[in-house]
């Protein structure tokens, strides 16, 4: 049979296919991950972690960094949970007026978010921002820097990383079976206990998990006090950077793998309330919520000034950042409102070879590391959903391992592993190379990846593979023209989605940058530190720009109704 | 038949994770033959047609198409068509695209390609909608684009999985007698599975009626029909009345000689008489069903159903004489049960 015999080159492709992906996964993965640990615990081929944790211990800056991360993690956290507890008793609780734009406002955190809402705060309250400008018209003596250091950080991440209660506590809120609430009430029970007793218990796992997310993005956090930190408040991910520049790899690997393990900790004890949080109700034909208006005019009014207030905290440094994007570069600094409006600003951007040069790298690296992390997850991910062997076993746990480390320890591990010659890419030397950030991205979009198309694939009716085999089709072929097109809609989301990300990604960006591929999110930070209003200006371009984006493919995502997998006929 | 078979199952032991769900089943069915799988759900009926396929590997036996055995074929080698339950049709594709698949898969000529779908298309009777895409076809349209999509590499067997459970009654009445027109004027050999006594008694030359994994009986609906091989058989083709129970042995004795009581046996509820004289039982309750009319009846605390096709269908609560049609009463050895 001829037909047998083409079989063999497929076969033959896979095992190549398989060889490269563990070759990516071995080299990229899991030699820098083992080199971070070599390079923190030894030192000459002898046993030194003590050494280097008393070196770390005996600095007062590292002392200062991980007191600093440690305090600011905890009060971020409680504020965090409390603002965004507040949004979502707003959204999907009481009844409020003005909900539906309170929503959208709300929401802003979800394109307006790391180095573009540090970067914007610092162009709204920062030196010569709009605010301070204002301010200091009636307040002379009032310093430039005075949002800048704990303050800053601290109030920006209380309002801009409420994006998991937004996206998860919201969801937890609506599956309350309002019938129970009804239920209570006719019982006797008052307003305080129905919340405590009733609602507290249903949403209590997914509350658990989303504070556990923000502590990990807490301790983690970089663009924040990098831009809006100051020479007495810095914190763990900065003197990490600084003793990696220092060429001290072996401390910033201890305190990377010490980060890693704390947040590795924490993602798994999220994992055990997320997992607790999936229980039934007993309730077939659950009520959905109606939104309660709240009994004392008092308190009413109180709610209501709160939900406003925090609105025009949220919008305040978004239209300021919008409105100078058009505004001439010489109100930068100057003026509290731009007195002329102009599109300069942008056509520099896109004419403007210097300025063009950071988002086109971005634009290229990111190309790449979307394409190749396709080409990766696309070929494991039907594997692990069809087989249940020790192939499948492996493939999920690497892929998944970026998720559980963080982007600095990948970094560090990147450093350590090839910034001498290394035969597993054939002797080569990638710090400093153009290709080490683009590997770099690659690794930290596979969990995402990987997430999003076993949820494609596992809704895919395996009848269409079955109908293209009897007609004769071979793997390859069924996948390319059956498969392929009907996935096709999450692959390219998701290929949005990572490119999005990683137009802004800064902990990766600011350790593994280099003259030949300086990415836009280092040129956004260097543009908000730098005194020059033209600086200014790009940035607050790029930061439309990137937002615009962001909101595109979100609202790609919210019709296509992402993660409920490709509709059937 | 003296004839080889087109596809013959010797022996096959299906299952999955080496746990058997079907032993020892064999099948031969000849070139041209229209074949049911006549069973409830659960039986295994799509499990053999997901073996011939090639989709499930059997865990022992062989099967032959065309005296070749392809067992160890995979799905892709065989000439085997396949129109599965929800049809299966790619939605990214044309109707078109869907019919041409196969072809596309063997690399022919456009040219070839265009020619042969049109006049399967033609055949089939949906030349009209060979540019829409699935979601735009209604369930019978589906159903033959299915049909055509399985034709078209001039496959040899036809599977049918199902295929007009998912359609309303109407459509599926005109689909079941479009399918035997298909077959009829394309000469393929069909392997038909259904749960639906009515759809395998209707379209079938030989139906198998299988339960808990065995083929319990092969042959023509007649045949099994009214000479059921075993009390499942009897009971499962036709609604049927157990009269096992000693109860009914007044019932049984005045249609036969031979009776006995080692045996089971069943009779028809059209073949159970409502007369003037025989044995007497309480009327429960009466269906008018149209063209006839169920009666229930109560014989000394036991069920029994009649069916009555004239209009004098007797009122409930009154009292009538039962006697069974002679020679209708299947008579089963206790063992077989």
């Amino acid at each position: 049979m001829t037909r047998h015999k083409l079989s063999a080159p497929g076969r033959l492709a896979f095992w190549c296919a398989l060889t490269l992906a563990i070759w990516a996964l071995v080299t990229f993965l899991f030699v820098p991950l083992f080199s971070s640990f070599d390079t923190a615990f030894m030192r000459d081929g002898r046993f030194a972690i003590l050494e280097v944790g008393g070196d770390l211990f005996s600095s007062r800056r590292v002392r200062t960094a991980i007191w600093n991360t440690v305090w600011m993690t905890a009060i971020t956290t409680v504020t965090v949970a409390i603002v965004g507890v507040f949004q979502v008793m707003v959204l999907e609780y009481f009844h409020v007026r003005g909900r539906a734009v309170l929503k959208i406002i709300f929401a802003i955190p979800l394109v307006f978010n790391s180095i573009i809402a540090a970067t914007g705060y610092d162009f709204t309250y920062g030196p010569g921002g709009a605010v301070t400008v204002g301010l200091q018209q009636f307040f002379p003596d009032l310093r430039a820097d005075w949002f800048r250091g704990w303050f800053g950080v601290w109030f920006l991440q209380t309002f801009h990383m409420t994006s998991f209660f937004f996206l998860f506590l919201r969801a937890a809120m609506r599956r309350v079976d309002y019938s129970t609430v009804e239920a209570a009430r006719s019982l006797g029970a008052n307003e305080w206990t129905i919340l405590r007793r009733i609602l507290l218990p249903v949403i209590f796992p997914t509350l658990m998990a989303v504070i556990l997310l923000v502590i990990y993005g807490a301790i983690g956090s970089f663009a924040a006090p990098q831009v809006l930190g100051t020479r007495d408040f810095y914190m763990l991910s900065q003197i990490t950077l600084t003793l990696n520049s220092l060429r001290r790899h072996d401390m910033a690997a201890v305190l990377a793998l010490t980060t890693g393990l704390i947040v590795m900790g924490l993602i798994l004890l999220s994992q055990y309330y997320e997992a607790k949080g999936s229980y039934v109700g007993g309730s077939k034909t659950p009520t959905p919520i109606q939104l309660r208006p709240l009994q004392s005019p008092i308190a009413n009014s109180i709610l209501h000034a709160l939900c406003y207030m925090m609105a025009f905290i949220y919008l305040l440094p978004l239209g300021i950042v919008i409105l100078f994007s058009f505004a001439p570069s010489s109100s930068i600094g100057v003026e509290a409102l731009p007195t002329s409006l102009t599109l300069k600003n942008y056509l520099r951007v896109f004419t403007d070879g210097a300025a063009f040069t950071p988002a086109l790298n971005s634009i290229k690296m990111g190309t790449v590391a979307v394409l190749a992390g396709l080409a990766l997850t696309l070929f494991a991910v039907p594997i692990m959903v069809k087989s249940r062997g020790w192939l499948a076993r492996i493939l999920d746990i690497s892929l998944f391992l970026p998720w559980v480390v963080p982007s600095i320890l990948v970094a560090v591990g990147l450093i350590a592993a090839f910034d001498r010659p290394n035969f597993l890419i054939g002797g080569g030397v990638l710090v400093g190379s153009f290709w080490i950030l683009p590997i770099a991205y690659t690794v930290t979009l596979l969990p995402l990846m990987v997430r999003f198309f076993r949820a494609a694939f596992v809704g895919l009716d395996p009848t269409y593979e079955e109908a293209a085999q009897a007609l004769g089709a071979g793997g390859f072929y069924r996948f390319r023209r059956v498969v392929l097109p009907i996935i096709l809609p999450t692959v390219i989301l998701i290929a949005g989605i990572s490119l999005n990300d990683l137009m802004t990604e800064y902990p990766l960006s600011a350790f593994l940058y280099n003259v030949n591929n300086r990415p836009l999110p280092i040129a956004i930070v260097q543009g908000a530190m730098s005194h020059d209003p033209e600086q200014k200006a790009v940035n607050l371009v790029y930061s439309v720009l990137i937002m615009l984006f962001s909101l595109a493919v979100i609202l790609c995502a919210e019709r296509m109704g992402l993660g409920r997998g490709p509709k059937k006929t | 038949m003296t004839s080889e078979p087109l596809l013959s199952l010797r022996h096959l032991d299906l299952g999955y994770d080496a746990q058997a769900v079907l032993s020892g089943v064999s099948l031969d069915i000849m070139a041209g033959e229209f074949v049911s799988l006549l069973g409830p759900s659960g039986c295994g009926k799509s499990t053999i047609l997901r073996a011939i396929a090639g989709f499930l590997p059997p865990l022992s036996g062989q099967i032959f198409l065309q005296g070749r055995d392809i067992t160890q074929e995979s799905p892709e080698q065989r000439d085997v068509g396949i129109v599965f339950q929800n049809y299966a049709l790619f939605p990214t594709m044309t109707a078109f695209e869907n019919i041409a698949f196969g072809l596309r898969v063997a690399k022919r000529h456009a040219q070839e390609i265009r020619t042969q779908v049109e006049q399967i298309a033609k055949t089939a009777g949906i030349s009209d909608y060979l540019d829409r895409k699935p979601a735009n076809l209604s369930g019978g349209q589906q159903q033959r684009v299915a049909i055509a999509r399985a034709l078209i590499m001039g496959a040899r067997v036809l599977l049918f999985d199902e295929p007009l459970s998912n359609l309303d009654t109407k459509v599926r009445l005109v689909m079941r007698r479009e399918i035997k027109r298909l077959q009829r004027e394309i000469g393929f050999t069909a392997l038909f599975v259904t749960h639906d006594q009515e759809e395998a008694l209707s379209m079938s030359d030989r139906i198998a009626v299988l339960n808990n994994g065995d083929i319990e009986q092969i042959g023509t609906a007649r045949n099994l029909y009214h000479a059921p091989a075993t009390p499942f058989v009897a009971s499962f083709v036709g609604a049927a009345n157990d009269l096992s129970n000693p109860v009914f042995a007044p019932l049984t004795t005045t249609s036969t000689t031979e009776k006995n009581r080692n045996q089971r046996c069943f009779v028809k509820y059209e073949d159970l008489l409502i007369t003037d004289q025989g044995v007497a039982a309480k009327v429960t309750h009466v269906e008018f069903l149209g063209p006839m009319t169920r009666v229930d009846l109560d014989l000394e605390g036991h069920p029994l159903s009649a069916l009555v096709f004239d209009s004098r269908a007797p009122e409930p609560g009154a009292v009538v004489c039962l006697c069974l049609r002679p020679g209708a009463t299947h008579f089963f050895d206790r063992e077989q049960a």
